[in-house]
């Protein structure tokens, strides 16, 4: 056999989560769903929130640093941006969530989905914001 | 807030001379935040029927799927195109099935019956629809705005560019004074010859 595409796999879940929205034990979870295409060579993003409506944006977050994140990244994100340049992206967001939220959260992990396969990058830490700067 | 206002959205149809027009605005929301300015409210479901949905975005794709295997099922069976009152139909009895525990859609139907004659419908969450009585109808959080501008613009047998220029003036001026609808539309006008798809800034 051959294994989901992001777009299969994305649409299987909001089915899933559409159906049981409506039974006795719906699921509550957002969901961000990042995959590699193989047949088409192209990385995919799809957004869902909890009540099972989803999207394919180029950038997307949840929850309220989701409102800082989402504006940082209108305004600095490039598709042809390579791997580094989106990490610093994504330390440019941290840095806002960190600034802007009264709850403290120090540490992020950070994953890439390519060609090559799931691996993680340096988790965002105090010390890399601190560097960043 | 209402659950027909959780995502937001604007939708009208309007029928002219031999044609029929059918624009959505492409805002894809959760309450006050806007996630997508590129989210498809309208579906082809043949040459010559559009479906516009409004209300709660999980629901609008569910039922998209399910009209679609619907309408699939009507074609392997009937061996030909539904007409627009008989989906109509189907759509209004779809949604009464689900009295208790309704879709909480508002869905607009456009398209041409045999005679090439324009025919709208508009329906409520339980499938209470105008039944092609009307010769325009919208639906969404900016019915208020749709309603004023339709009434005011609105004339009978309008050829296809004017329709076109009218129903975009409609909706773009509609959504404007509605935060949770807005950010570009999809308009789509139906003839005999051919559709054709405009998007709006």
């Amino acid at each position: 056999g051959y294994e989901l595409s992001p777009s299969a796999a994305a649409n299987f879940t909001r089915r899933n989560l559409a159906d049981y929205l409506r039974s006795r034990t719906p699921y509550q979870v957002n969901l961000l769903i990042a995959g590699f295409d193989t047949e088409t060579n192209t990385p995919e993003l799809f957004f869902m929130d909890y009540l099972a409506s989803m999207i394919k944006p180029k950038h997307a977050a949840h929850g309220y640093g989701g409102f800082f994140t989402t504006t940082i990244m209108d305004r600095h994100y490039r598709p042809d941006m390579t791997k580094e340049e989106a990490y610093s992206l994504m330390v440019d967001c941290v840095k806002e969530v960190q600034k802007r939220l009264i709850i403290n959260l120090p540490n992020f992990s950070v994953t890439v989905i390519d060609k090559d396969g799931v691996t993680d990058m340096d988790p965002i830490t105090p010390k890399v914001v601190a560097n960043a700067a | 807030m209402s659950i027909f206002e959780y995502n937001g959205s604007a939708i009208v149809a309007m029928g002219g001379k031999k044609c029929v027009a059918i624009a959505a605005d492409k805002r894809f929301g959760i309450q006050l935040g806007m996630i997508s300015t590129k989210a498809q409210k309208i579906y082809k479901l043949h040459d010559k029927l559009y479906i516009g949905l409004a209300g709660l975005a999980t629901d609008m794709q569910t039922l998209k799927q399910l009209l679609e295997f619907r309408l699939n099922l009507y074609k392997l069976r009937e061996e030909r195109e539904i007409s627009p009152e008989v989906f109509a139909n189907l759509v209004s009895t779809m949604a009464y099935e689900r009295r208790f525990g309704p879709y909480f859609i508002s869905p607009v139907i456009a398209g041409l019956d045999e005679n090439g004659d324009p025919f709208v419908d508009s329906q409520d969450t339980i499938g209470a629809g105008t039944e092609g009585q009307e010769p325009w109808v919208a639906a969404g959080t900016t019915t208020e705005q749709l309603f004023g501008m339709c009434e005011a613009l609105y004339q009978p047998d309008l050829e296809p560019e004017e329709l076109f220029e009218t129903v975009s003036q409609v909706l773009l001026t509609s959504a404007d004074r509605d935060c949770l609808a807005g950010w570009g539309a999809d308009v789509y006008v139906i003839t005999e010859k051919g559709v054709t798809h405009r998007e709006l800034k």
